[in-house]
């Protein structure tokens, strides 16, 4: 099992920025979100030495990319091309019908790319096994803010068994402390037991909580002496110059 | 040993660590192990271990931070 954290957790952070946040925890692995200011897309496939600078920007990281996170808004074709380069597992994840997420990972496998299909919220377990039927690997979205985990755990991982490739639990990390008796425990040791091998990636709940995850990577510092320099929000308070008969 | 039975108890809810750890030593076969990982040394989890099952666990650090901490905790053989 390799553990990872997704470009959500800071949709501004740049590719160094994720980088060095992961490393800091030491976790292994990054799943990165289509359209995300990492500057990793699909494009950069068809621009000469684009796809070499972020293959640079990772030599010497202890940390690799392992999913790409697909919003359909990219050729197929290149994302294949992006898919082999990084090493990339290519995440369908489109709000459309089962149907149509199955027809777009089979026109990306065809075009080269290692692919999972994502499924979550009360059909998981239900869209996982026809993903299954299809051949596809599956990535589950686990939201224990929104739903009990445990019995929903043994669902989908009858249902996808060795197709299951990343779990990835929104609210997991800084916000874990948040989501304490919702079955996040329950599931990693069913992961452990079941001996998977795929990722798992922590990534926010919740929008709400985007300062406590960019302060977890290390963009922003935490409050104390010297946070006011990099937060423009602070308000600075305008003292006299002489307080208490100092001079 | 198998590598691929690893937990990760960095991403879980501080109360539901232990109760997680305990239960999935608690599914091991006699002379089986899963590997723990942790962002401090486990060391209470290690008294808490001596306290419950004395005599009937294996306790070894893989790795040993500093900002990781790998143990492999096995069931020791009947």
């Amino acid at each position: 099992m390799q553990t990872g954290v997704s470009s959500a957790a800071g949709p501004g952070a740049t590719l160094a920025e994720l980088l060095a946040g992961a490393t800091r925890h030491s976790l292994s692995v990054l799943e990165l979100r289509a359209g995300d200011a990492h500057g990793v897309s699909a494009s950069l496939t068809s621009e000469p030495g684009a796809l070499a600078e972020v293959i640079d920007a990772m030599r010497g990281s202890p940390v690799t990319i392992s999913s790409y996170r697909d919003n359909g808004a990219e050729s197929t074709r290149e994302l294949g091309a992006l898919s082999r380069a990084l090493g990339a597992t290519i995440l369908v994840d489109l709000p459309s019908p089962l149907a149509e997420r199955l027809s777009r990972a089979e026109q990306l496998r065809r075009d080269g790319a290692t692919v999972a299909v994502a499924v979550r919220g009360a059909d998981a377990a239900e869209n996982a096994l026809e993903i299954k039927r299809a051949g596809h690997a599956i990535a589950w979205d686990a939201a224990p803010a929104n739903e009990q985990l445990g019995t929903q755990a043994a669902a989908v991982l009858s249902a996808s068994g060795d197709a299951l490739r990343q779990v990835r639990i929104a609210g997991g990390g800084p916000e874990s402390s948040l989501h304490e008796g919702r079955g996040i425990g329950a599931l990693m040791a069913r992961l452990a037991l079941s001996g998977y091998t795929g990722t798992v990636i922590i990534a926010p709940g919740s929008p709400t909580y985007h300062l406590l995850w960019e302060q977890w990577l290390g963009k922003r510092p935490g409050w104390g002496c010297g946070s006011h320099a990099s937060d423009p929000s602070l308000v600075t308070l305008e003292l006299p110059a002489t307080i208490g008969g100092a001079t | 040993m198998s590598e691929a039975r690893t937990l990760d108890v960095r991403v879980i809810p501080p109360r539901e660590k232990h109760p997680a750890i305990f239960q999935t030593y608690a599914a091991l076969g006699p002379g089986e192990t899963f590997v723990l990982l942790n962002d401090h040394d486990p060391m209470p989890l290690r008294y808490q271990f001596e306290a419950e099952h004395p005599g009937q666990f294996t306790w070894e650090y893989l790795e040993k931070g500093p900002a990781m901490w790998r143990v492999a905790i096995g069931k020791t053989a009947a």
